[in-house]
């Protein structure tokens, strides 16, 4: 299966979660999310989405000045950004149940998926 | 945090993706790419490698929620950005390799159309007041005028005098109205100079037409009256004349009353009047046309009745004169034995037979 299209329709909620304890700034996002087991996930698919998740305003910026290079701009997921985040992580842990049940016939309860289950 | 280097391949590989970003303005590129060399740097530092600038910035783009590059809204065009398009177009066509030089060539007559615009506006402004003669200024004021207008067109042609929007939208509604005089006058002068170089400013705008000349002509003016004599040079009193089609060979149209008008002076009028008192109706063809002679009152103006002129030909005409030849006789033709009582023999009269001056 074609992880990346997967990727696309999730990339929202798993950027929300890697900034949900601390603020990163855009390749720190990028590695936290492979680290997480998303290998696959494309640096400009994170930082598009989260200009994304700013416009939508679930996301606060601020830029960082770096000693002798480029500054380096940090994302925090703001109040706004938990909630969507709670309200996603609900309705991806109900579509994960439902879909499990469905493709894994002999049981439906003992796979329920994590996020690591995606690569 | 680690101390970043900024590698050439990181600049440049960032204004590639900067430069794919550029039509969705300077805000939204500078939101999407801000931080972009740290993070670009922080990357080669990882992997080695930044990949391809033009999928990085699509990838950008779709995943932000953006149009993808050139694809995006058609539709909601403003007519500003649709005649930009237009004229970009027409710009690129007219610089390919086959149109190019015509487009010289046009721009070289540039000036020609300047001048024809400033005098379209001029023509405009005599619907207006100023004073025209013919295509031309009728006097200083209208000089003037042609000369403000001549200098408006040019400077409007060499991007000047064009301050405002409403300069603008004037000199396209000025040059509109003037290609569509100058459609109108051209044709209108062309005709009229090829016609009538001669024709002044008096004569109104509809004598195109020419003048045709009326009725049997003699070095550009009317013959008065023919006389013919016959070979032995004796004036005939009555002989009809056709041409070479068979038709009679008249002088010009007559009035109702079958009179053709001649001299007046002094208180009289003269006509030469056909006969009438045939079956035939009036006979126009046969020469001599006798001679009507009115005399008007200088005072009242009345109108007397037709009186006889004193015959100078053979007396037998009792109501109408008879027309005072030029002279009683004509030289002989060679041949021909002078003797007036013998009937001249008309039908084999020679084609040059041309006695005299049919003047009178």
């Amino acid at each position: 299966m074609d992880t990346t299209q997967l990727l696309k329709g999730v990339l929202d909620i798993a950027v929300l979660a890697v900034i949900r304890d601390e603020d990163g700034y855009g390749y720190d996002i990028v590695r936290r999310l492979r680290a997480a087991g998303l290998e696959d996930v494309g640096d400009a698919s994170v930082y598009g989405t989260l200009r994304r998740l700013y416009a939508a305003g679930l996301v606060s910026t601020y830029v960082v000045p770096s000693e002798g290079g480029p500054h380096r701009k940090y994302y925090g997921i703001n109040d706004q950004g938990r909630t969507t985040l709670d309200a996603d992580r609900q309705t991806w842990n109900h579509f994960a149940q439902r879909l499990g049940a469905l493709i894994n016939p002999e049981s439906a309860t003992d796979s329920a998926p994590t996020s690591g289950g995606i690569k | 945090m680690t101390s970043i280097s900024i590698d050439p391949r990181v600049d440049a590989f960032a204004a590639e993706v900067r430069s794919r970003l550029g039509d969705l303005g300077p805000e939204e590129v500078t939101e999407l790419t801000e931080g972009l060399e740290a993070d670009l740097a922080e990357r080669l530092d990882d992997i080695g490698d930044l990949g391809d600038a033009a999928a990085y910035a699509s990838e950008l783009r779709e995943s932000a929620g953006l149009p993808a590059q050139g694809a995006h809204i058609p539709a909601v065009k403003t007519s500003r950005e649709w005649w930009a398009e237009r004229r970009a177009q027409a710009l690129a066509f007219s610089q390919r390799r086959g149109v190019a030089p015509i487009t010289r060539f046009l721009v070289a007559l540039r000036p020609v159309w300047w001048f024809a615009r400033g005098f379209a506006l001029f023509l405009c402004l005599g619907a207006v007041g100023v004073h025209l003669n013919w295509l031309l200024p009728a006097d200083v004021l209208g000089w003037i005028a042609l000369a403000a207008a001549v200098v408006l067109s040019v400077q409007w042609g060499r991007g000047v005098w064009l301050g405002s929007r409403f300069l603008r939208i004037l000199k396209a509604a000025v040059s509109v109205v003037a290609i569509l005089v100058l459609l109108i006058t051209i044709p209108t002068a062309l005709n009229r100079l090829s016609y009538d170089p001669y024709s002044s400013a008096s004569s109104s705008g509809d004598s195109y037409e020419a003048p045709v000349p009326e009725g049997l002509r003699m070095n550009g003016e009317n013959v008065q009256n023919i006389f013919a004599f016959d070979c032995s040079g004796a004036a005939i009193e009555r002989v009809q004349l056709f041409d070479a089609n068979g038709k009679p060979l008249v002088l010009e149209d007559a009035d109702e009353n079958g009179l053709l008008t001649r001299d007046s002076a002094q208180g009289t009028q003269t006509y030469l009047k056909a006969r009438t008192d045939t079956e035939q109706g009036p006979i126009f063809n046969a020469f001599p046309l006798s001679t009507v002679t009115t005399t008007i009152d200088p005072d009242t103006g009345a109108v007397s009745t037709p009186t006889p002129i004193p015959s100078a030909g053979t007396p037998g005409e009792a109501q109408q004169g008879t027309a005072v030849r030029p002279f009683e006789r004509a030289r002989p033709l060679p041949g021909c034995a002078i003797t007036p009582d013998t009937p001249a023999p008309a039908a084999d009269a020679p084609a040059d037979e041309t006695p005299a001056k049919p003047t009178p």
